[in-house]
């Protein structure tokens, strides 16, 4: 029995222990349960709106949507630059059940096209497997319409609509549109359409100029992705801005004409309309079709527009700059006659001019005429009629570089004509202060003479020469040069008048005599009939004619290599009664302006003295 | 208090049936009943999927308590032993006759049903290890010889499946057997000096743990480490909690789960998905009903005769203890990443059989509580 008491006690106390151990067990639990609820309620209580926060993060994402481009219109109503369809094939690697048979059965379904099988598996399986990669782009419609008629045997494979620039018009109108393409990584910082994918930004030409105008104002959508990056739905939208539209005042026609004018050679014709300042072409050649870079350009194209040596992407209507030759005389005449030189007043051409110059061994240097054996006696009319050098040479020791360079400054010379191009060009208006400020010299007054002639220093561009005719022309009247339609036309000023009309009148029968009447140096290519052109021609060096030279003989043009040959210029208006054109033209390295630049002027005219003009105006913009 | 018939231990089938404790099976209903609504919610709402498997589970699962109901205590108790061998010859069998998914072997397929016995050891080891200390209750169990058999017990299953790898079940196996010897009233120094041993092992056991559990701990430490890799998870799951806030996302409308921020959501992380669609209310609702159960599983234990029916009794409810903490800290960034399921929301087949095996043990030594039994005559 006392070994059965002692078993009890035992158990008694055994079961103490239990109950006890259990309880210390079940405090323990609780106090774990209690740590474990504190920690629920941090995270879910006391950081659940950082952790809000996070999860939205997680799961909304942001995208831009790309507003469509602005379209460009020509003076007709028609778009010279939109937006068109382009055509793709793309992929969707979750989709394909076998990527090596389905990029195989595509070759077959597009022969033309063979895709390079490696590379194209390499750039699909890095993109996300749900995320549509183009692998084929700018179908043609013929192969688009085989794509979509195959698609059966092309699983995981779409057809994919997008958008690019189109330019109708091709390469006749491109330096003037300009082109778009990649945004380059100097843009990315003030060009917000850097953070898309495949934007493009204008490069040079109104697509430049006005790029952000055209591009318009991005939009952005919220869309809820799971943690596979994969869009579940569209939560928010903000719409974007379209791109604005602009109409401008080039008569696409008269572009055309002017540009296959122009094939084969390298220069550019402006044409202006001398009452309202609108120009209605500027073509620039040798071109280049813009479409091409739409589509990305090949490198062996784009490296042989780069090394071509006719320039093919500047546009010489604004870009380049030449010395503008006797172009120029009328405003020297214009100088003369401001400083009190009568119109009567002759002066005897030898051929040659002889200025005292100490610095010379004979201390003569001589000023020679275009014309060897000299025009005799000359005066204003007869000066611009026949171009005589030696005219202006005494005209110009009178009236002083000064007074020659602030009238050639009043009529538009030596600044930029549209304000709008980044790539346009202001030439250079010679005069004292310039060279002293530029060149730290003395202006010497040999180089007053030469720039009589349009020479030494002076640099012009084609559309500011033109320019400058149509204020000759106009009655003077100050023009603001336009290419945009703008809505701020609407308040006329009462127009500033440049010269005085008695002095225009003198130019401008000078000019149509050098036209219309027999000896004048454009006379060749006159128009017969009842509206004529007038103009000036000009001729401008590009090499020193050396004494020796003049002694053997001046070697002919066509028998210098190319880039040595005169510019050939013709700068004119039209009709010549009643100006309503002011046509400029220069063709580089063309040779004389009367041969190379008069005919092509004179074929402008009789094509603008035909043509109807249709004007629509559709679209008005605020730029 | 008690009629005399409890004494006899003999008891027919509808007087068990009488017995049984019926609140903590509604309990477990109610557990299980969460379990199915987010389970559906990781469905996106489809039935057939995960919450039917997951339905049929449970049934077999209460099949199993109360058939471990009907059976008279004394045959568990003489079975305790053979039952825990042939787990552990199957444990040990595994790496030939089993089936390996993502990297690791536990799963032995008989019949076409899949079962993990490293989910079941846990259970099969306290019956043992109870056994073990009714038989020498009385004798002095603090002698170091004692404490040879019961840790031999113990450290077979830990290091089998701790090698398979899996270092979750490894812990709760191990974790777990300290119940019993708790209970058992070994002395204090014993756990003292143990746990110092256990520190000190570490550098020992790092030594075998594989590169990704060793990636999981130096997350655990350290998770923005690698945000994007191995403490992705544990961010995710955080974030999916924390913004569920006091009243949640709402039912089938949580984004990190729907949107597949979160992992394993119907198995180890459904404690996440249901906290971001029921909040702070739900999951708090959740984790007293654990509690509930846990306190009145203790209580039931201590009112058991037997020392083995104690034993068990309390070995069975800390094991759930174990994996309702484990479970729920991990998701909770308390600690690192071991892969525990919890207990009836969880979709594991192996671990809801043998947790629900559990309770019917439990109920098994309540309903024999009266019950005497002979100190076994193994040892």
């Amino acid at each position: 029995m006392f070994d059965k008491k002692k078993y009890i006690s035992k158990s008694e106390n055994a079961d103490k222990q239990i109950s006890r151990r259990t309880m210390i067990l079940s405090i323990g639990l609780t106090g774990v349960f209690a740590l474990m609820s504190s920690r629920l309620a941090y995270l879910q209580l006391y950081r659940h709106r950082d952790y809000k926060s996070l999860s939205d993060e997680n799961r909304i994402t942001h995208r831009l949507i790309q507003p469509s481009r602005g379209v460009i219109y020509n003076t007709q109503g028609k778009p010279i630059a939109n937006n068109i369809e382009s055509y793709h094939a793309s992929i969707i690697l979750e989709e394909v059940s076998d990527i090596n048979k389905a990029l195989e059965s595509l070759n077959l379904v597009l022969p033309e096209k063979q895709i390079d099988i490696d590379k194209t598996i390499k750039k699909i399986k890095k993109s996300k497997k749900f995320v549509p990669v183009q692998i084929i782009d700018n179908l043609s419609w013929d192969e688009f319409a085989r794509l979509n008629s195959n698609l059966y045997r092309l699983k995981g494979v779409f057809p994919s609509v997008g958008y690019k620039r189109f330019y109708p018009e091709k390469d006749s109108h491109a330096h003037l549109l300009g082109y778009i393409s990649d945004i380059a990584k100097e843009e990315y910082q003030e060009n917000p359409f850097s953070k898309l994918n495949n934007a493009k930004s204008g490069k040079i030409g109104i697509e430049k100029s006005l790029d952000k105008e055209l591009r318009g104002q991005l939009g952005s959508k919220s869309i809820e992705i799971n943690a596979f990056g994969r869009e579940i739905r569209e939560l928010k939208r903000i719409e974007g801005k379209v791109g604005k539209s602009v109409q401008l005042t080039i008569d696409s026609d008269v572009q055309n004409f002017c540009f296959d004018l122009l094939k084969g050679l390298s220069g550019s014709i402006s044409v202006i309309d001398v009452s309202t300042g609108n120009y209605i072409a500027l073509a620039s050649a040798p071109a280049f079709d813009p479409n091409k870079f739409s589509d990305g350009i090949s490198l062996s194209d784009w490296q042989s527009l780069l090394s071509n040596k006719y320039k093919p992407l500047i546009n010489k209507s604004i870009s380049s700059f030449y010395p503008p030759g006797s172009t120029i005389k009328p405003l020297v005449a214009l100088a003369a006659l401001e400083s009190g030189i009568s119109p009567n007043e002759t002066f005897s051409c030898s051929g040659k001019h002889e200025v005292e110059d100490t610095s010379l061994e004979s201390g003569i240097k001589t000023f020679h005429c275009w014309k060897k054996d000299g025009h005799k006696e000359v005066n204003m009319n007869k000066a611009i009629k026949v171009s005589c050098d030696v005219y202006f040479y005494h005209i110009a020791r009178r009236v002083g570089i000064d007074k020659i360079a602030e009238v050639c400054r009043r009529f538009g010379l030596g600044e930029e004509v549209f304000d709008l191009f980044y790539e346009e060009q202001t030439g250079i208006v010679p005069d004292k202060k310039w060279k002293r400020t530029t060149l730290g010299k003395k202006w010497l007054i040999g180089e007053t003479l030469v720039s009589a002639i349009g020479q030494s220093y002076f640099l012009s561009t084609s559309s500011q020469l033109s320019l400058a005719f149509a204020q000759i022309v106009n009655g003077g009247k100050k023009i603001k040069p336009q290419l945009i339609y703008r809505n701020d036309e609407k308040d006329i000023k009462i127009p500033t008048l440049l010269a005085a009309q008695s002095h225009l009148k003198i130019l401008m029968k000078a000019l149509d005599n050098a036209t219309n009447e027999p000896g004048g140096t454009s006379y060749r290519s006159r128009i017969l009939g009842e509206k004529k052109m007038a103009g000036k021609t000009g001729t401008s060096q590009v090499r020193v004619i050396t004494e020796k030279e003049r002694e053997e003989g001046i070697i002919k043009n066509k028998d210098l290599p190319w880039n040595k040959r005169d510019h050939g210029l013709f700068v004119g208006y039209g009709p010549s009664d009643k100006p309503k054109y002011a046509i400029s033209v220069i063709i580089e390295h063309g040779g004389s302006g009367s041969k190379a630049a008069a005919p092509i002027a004179s074929k402008i005219f009789k094509y603008l003295f035909r043509k109807k003009m249709d004007i629509k105006q559709s679209v008005i913009i605020n730029v | 208090m008690f009629n005399s018939s409890f004494s006899s231990g003999n008891l027919s089938y509808s007087e068990r049936l009488k017995r049984i404790n019926y609140f903590i099976i509604f309990l477990i209903l109610v557990l299980f009943s969460f379990g199915l609504l987010a389970l559906y919610s990781v469905a996106e709402g489809d039935f057939n999927s995960w919450p039917k498997n997951h339905l049929y589970r449970f049934l077999i699962g209460l099949l199993l308590i109360f058939f471990l109901c009907m059976i008279d205590i004394k045959l568990i108790f003489k079975f305790a032993y053979p039952i825990f061998f042939l787990n552990i010859l199957v444990l040990a069998l595994i790496p030939f006759i089993g089936t390996e998914t993502f990297g690791a072997t536990r799963w032995i397929k008989i019949g076409g049903i899949s079962l993990q016995p490293s989910e079941f050891v846990k259970y099969t080891l306290i019956l043992a290890l109870a056994k073990y200390y009714h038989s020498i209750q009385d004798v002095n169990i603090n002698s170091l010889t004692r404490l040879l058999i019961p840790i031999v017990f113990v450290i077979v299953p830990t290091l089998i499946v701790f090698i398979q790898p899996d270092l979750g079940t490894a812990l709760v196996i191990a974790l777990g057997s300290l119940s019993i010897f708790w209970a058992a009233g070994l002395s204090y120094r014993y756990f003292i000096s143990g746990g110092l041993i256990g520190l000190l092992s570490i550098p020992i056991a790092w030594q075998f743990l594989r590169e990704y559990q060793k990636e999981r701990v130096f997350t655990f430490f350290n998770p923005e480490r690698d945000p994007l890799g191995n403490g992705y998870h544990i961010l995710q799951s955080k974030i999916a909690l924390g913004s569920g806030g006091f009243f949640g996302k709402g039912f089938l409308d949580g984004t990190q789960s729907h949107l597949n921020f979160l992992p394993e959501m119907h198995n180890d992380f459904i404690f996440t998905m249901f906290g971001e669609e029921f909040g702070f209310l739900g999951s708090i609702f959740l984790i007293i009903i654990y509690l509930i159960i846990i306190l009145l599983s203790f209580r039931m234990a201590i009112v058991s005769k037997s020392l083995f029916s104690r034993y068990l009794s309390i070995g069975v409810t800390f094991v759930f203890s174990l994996y309702v903490l484990i479970n729920i800290s991990m998701v909770m960034g308390l600690i690192p990443v071991v892969g525990v399921p919890l207990p009836f929301l969880s979709y594991g087949g192996s671990s809801t059989l043998a947790i629900m095996g559990g309770f019917g043990l439990l109920m098994n030594c309540y309903i024999h509580q009266r019950t005497n039994l002979e100190k076994g005559d193994f040892f």
